[in-house]
C-alpha cells in the first residue's frame, strides 16, 4: 500500500534548488550569458539552450565554443583555445551551472562552472 | 608616486656611481646605464672621498634633471616599465611551431571568406556551420582561433542563428 502510494506521487526531492534560466546580460563592459543545465533543460519554453562544445585536433591543440540562447533567442558566444578554459569547459556536467564572458573580439574572457548538488 | 621616483633615481645614482668608479679602477668598463653628459675626467686612479662625493653631486642632478625630461606624467613610470619590458619580450626566442611570417594558409581564407559571406547576408546557417568547421582542422591554431572568433563576433553582434546549438561542429 505504501509502496504504491510513493509510485503514484513520486520520489520528493530535498535541499536547496536552482533555478537559473538563460540570462545574457553585459558586464563591464563586456557581454556575458550564464544558466544551469538541469532548470535551462527543464525549462517551459524551447528555445534557451546553453554549452561549451571541446575541439581537438590531431595537432594536439584544443578550442572550445562556449554558446548561450536566452528564452526569447538573444544568443551569445565566444572561443577560445586558452588551456585552462578548456578545462573548465571539459569540467561540465549535469549539475553544471555555466558563466561565460565575451572580449569584444569575440574571444572568451573568462568562463565559470559550479558543480554542486542544488544545480541537480 | 614620490618614493617610486626617488627609488628610481637612487638605483640609477647608484648604478651611475658604479659604472663610474668601474672605468676609474679599470675595471672592465661597462656602459653607462643612462646617457650622462661629458663628467669631468678622474685625475686619479682611485678618488678620494671628497671627490667621490662632489662627484655623486653632479651625477645626482645631472640624473636628476634627466629623469625630469623623460618623466613628464605620473603615468610615465609604468609606461617607462613597459617599454623596458617590451625589447626582452621581442628578444624571446620565436615559438617553434610559428613560422617568422606565415602567409595565410588558402583553407583559412575561404573560410574568411566563407565568414564574411555569412556577415553580409546576416545569418549563420547550419551549412555555414558544416561547411567552415569542416575547414578548421586543416588550419593553424592562430588561424582557426582568429576564424572562430570573427564567427563569434558576428553573432553577437546580432547576425542570426539558423539552428540551435553550437556554432561550429
Amino acid at each position: 500500500m505504501l509502496g504504491a502510494s510513493l509510485l503514484a506521487t513520486g520520489v520528493a526531492l530535498a535541499g536547496s534548488s536552482s533555478n537559473q534560466q538563460v540570462v545574457v546580460g553585459t558586464t563591464g563592459g563586456l557581454l556575458y550569458a550564464k544558466g544551469t543545465f538541469r532548470p535551462v533543460r527543464n525549462s517551459a519554453d524551447s528555445t534557451q539552450y546553453i554549452g561549451c562544445s571541446i575541439y581537438a585536433y590531431d595537432s594536439g591543440s584544443r578550442s572550445i565554443a562556449c554558446y548561450a540562447t536566452d528564452a526569447v533567442g538573444n544568443y551569445r558566444n565566444c572561443s577560445t583555445s586558452d588551456p585552462g578554459m578548456v578545462q573548465v569547459a571539459a569540467s561540465l556536467n549535469p549539475a553544471s551551472y555555466l558563466y561565460f564572458v565575451v572580449n569584444a573580439d569575440g574571444s572568451c574572457n573568462r568562463v565559470i562552472s559550479v558543480n554542486a548538488s542544488y544545480n541537480l | 608616486m614620490k618614493t617610486a621616483l626617488a627609488c628610481a633615481l637612487c638605483m640609477l645614482v647608484g648604478a651611475g656611481g658604479a659604472w663610474w668608479f668601474a672605468s676609474s679602477t679599470g675595471a672592465p668598463k661597462v656602459d653607462p646605464p643612462v646617457a650622462v653628459r661629458d663628467a669631468p675626467a678622474p685625475a686619479r686612479t682611485v678618488p678620494t672621498p671628497t671627490e667621490v662625493a662632489v662627484l655623486r653631486g653632479i651625477m645626482r642632478e645631472e640624473l636628476a634633471a634627466a629623469l625630469k625630461e623623460q618623466a613628464p606624467s605620473p603615468m610615465s613610470a609604468v609606461s617607462a616599465s613597459a617599454a623596458l619590458a617590451a625589447p626582452a619580450a621581442s628578444a624571446q626566442a620565436p615559438d617553434p611551431d610559428e613560422e617568422p611570417n606565415p602567409e595565410p594558409s588558402p583553407v583559412f581564407v575561404q573560410a574568411q571568406a566563407q565568414v564574411q559571406a555569412s556577415i553580409a547576408k546576416g545569418k549563420w546557417t547550419e551549412q555555414d556551420r558544416e561547411q567552415v568547421s569542416g575547414e578548421l582542422g586543416r588550419m593553424t591554431q592562430k588561424e582557426r582561433d582568429e576564424v572562430m572568433r570573427s564567427v563569434s563576433r558576428a553573432l553577437n553582434a546580432g547576425m542570426r542563428v539558423d539552428f540551435a546549438g553550437p556554432p561550429f561542429l
